[in-house]
């Protein structure tokens, strides 16, 4: 009887060791995915300055900044210009660099020198950014 | 590796018959795209001196998906398949 008792404890305590292993497995995945999404997730960075380039910004806009295969892409969607980088920083150092490069390019053509697209484009930097007097 | 490396970005400047400009002191030369007398179209090509560096925001840049760039600067897609795109957009 107490040979008995002893075998289905020890039964149990081996289910248990199953399951708990089980579940230890399963956290380890998750933990893996969650760390994944981190890496994975777009961020969102207010731009506040454009300095040291000689333009004012007019009201801030955000930088969606996200990974694309090892590298990073910033955009500034409502301009429909983004850049690259190695880094996020360096992404977003070279987004700031294209909006003045944006800026300078389109009011170089503007006045019928332009396309539809593009007179668009010009239309929203307006809205954000002016050079400095 | 990304997507659209330096080399393949300026196939597609090539490809589009980009006028280049050249921006010492930035962080990206300019090709410019035009089309009947109007700019068209303008992307960002970075400095470094690494023929894989990331070019990855080429293609929202000339309003296409990533895979019509990258045919753009392999060959298939022609200069004026990317006209008619952009046209069928309603960019032009």
């Amino acid at each position: 009887m107490a040979m008995t008792r002893l075998a289905d404890a020890l039964l149990e305590r081996l289910r248990e060791a199953a399951r708990l292993e089980a579940l230890e497995k399963e956290v380890l995945l998750l933990k893996a995915r969650v760390a994944q999404l981190e890496i994975s997730a777009p961020v969102i960075v207010p731009v506040e300055t454009l300095a040291p380039e000689p333009y004012q910004l007019l009201k801030p806009f955000h930088a969606v900044v996200q990974p694309v295969d090892g590298e990073y892409v910033a955009s500034f969607y409502d301009a429909n210009i983004s850049a690259s980088g190695g880094t996020q920083e360096e992404a977003l150092a070279n987004l700031k660099d294209m909006v003045v490069a944006a800026y300078e390019t389109l009011t170089e053509h503007e006045g019928g020198g332009l396309g539809r697209g593009l007179e668009k484009q010009l239309q929203v930097l307006r809205e954000f950014l002016r050079r400095r007097s | 590796m990304p997507h659209i490396t330096k080399e393949l970005a300026q196939k597609i400047a090539k490809k589009l018959g980009a006028r280049i400009v050249d921006c010492s002191g930035k962080a990206h030369d300019r090709a410019l795209v035009f089309h009947g007398g109007r700019l068209i179209a303008w992307f960002g090509i970075r400095r470094g001196s690494g023929r894989d560096l990331g070019h990855d925001h080429v293609p929202k840049q000339i309003h296409v998906h990533p895979r019509q760039a990258r045919l753009l600067g392999q060959c298939p897609l022609e200069r004026d398949d990317w006209i008619a795109i952009l046209t069928e957009k309603g960019i032009l």
